[in-house]
């Protein structure tokens, strides 16, 4: 077999793969192409995510290179407990926040709330909760996420865009049940109050 | 869920395309970092660390 078909088939072993076997050959072989490979699956629903997190094209370019060098360099820190993309949205969103933090340190109000003071306080997300979000239009939506502190957003990104569970959520932000359901209600009131 | 009234999925619809030439860059990065973390581990240094401060700082 020519070299040219080996490559080729190799090629189509790999784009085969599962993002997580994917990674894992990544982070054992530190092979930049496999990367590119990760890349082209993971560009553009990235850069659309920094995207909502910035104020121009420019910005969210920028973002996006950032976010994968960043990734390169921590994907060993993926330790398999969720799919690859949950933990890749989350990283994502976690590098939004923090550049927009760093950039409006003066005007965000940042509200951090310490799960140990809510590890017993139990709130109930359910589909009735929710007709409120169901009701929101587009064009205010993207209004009233800009209004609110970015964690917050984070967090409605995840659970109403990405659609992860409150399982995957405690996985994501390391805290219990109780907390998660507590910070998506609080955002809750919080991006209707301001909608 | 009725997902024509749910506009969390109509955020970002339709999805932007990456601007041409993003993937240059990013890649010209990856080689760069590989490039260093290997000798940084031939130097026993924590070039990881270094990266990811560089990083969080050239946006400020």
């Amino acid at each position: 077999m020519s070299a040219l078909a080996t490559n080729l088939r190799l090629n189509l072993n790999v784009s085969d793969l599962s993002d997580e076997s994917l990674v894992e050959t990544i982070v054992s072989s530190n092979d930049t192409l496999l990367f590119e490979i990760l890349y082209n699956r993971y560009a553009k629903i990235v850069y659309n995510k920094c995207y909502g997190f910035s104020k121009s094209r420019d910005e969210a370019e920028d973002l996006t290179q950032d976010v994968f060098l960043k990734l390169f360099v921590k994907l060993e820190s993926f330790e398999g407990r969720s799919k690859f993309s949950t933990w890749l949205y989350a990283f994502t969103y976690n590098y939004c926040v923090n550049y927009v933090n760093r950039n409006n340190s003066k005007k965000i109000e940042k509200k951090s709330v310490e799960a140990s003071n809510i590890e017993d306080a139990y709130y109930n997300i359910d589909e009735e909760d929710d007709n409120s979000i169901y009701q929101l239009k587009v064009v205010k939506l993207k209004r009233a996420l800009e209004k609110i502190a970015p964690e917050e957003k984070m967090i409605l990104l995840l659970k109403y865009q990405d659609f992860l569970s409150i399982k995957e959520l405690e996985l994501v932000f390391d805290i219990g049940q109780s907390a998660v359901k507590m910070r998506i209600k609080r955002a809750k009131e919080k991006l209707i109050s301001v909608y | 869920m009725n997902e024509f009234n749910y506009p969390f999925l109509d955020l970002n619809n339709p999805l932007r395309a990456v601007p041409e030439g993003l993937r240059i860059k990013v890649m010209d990065d990856i080689a760069t970092a590989k490039v260093l973390m290997e000798l940084a581990q031939l130097l026993g240094l924590n070039v990881r660390s270094i990266i990811e401060r560089t990083v969080e700082h050239r946006n400020s």
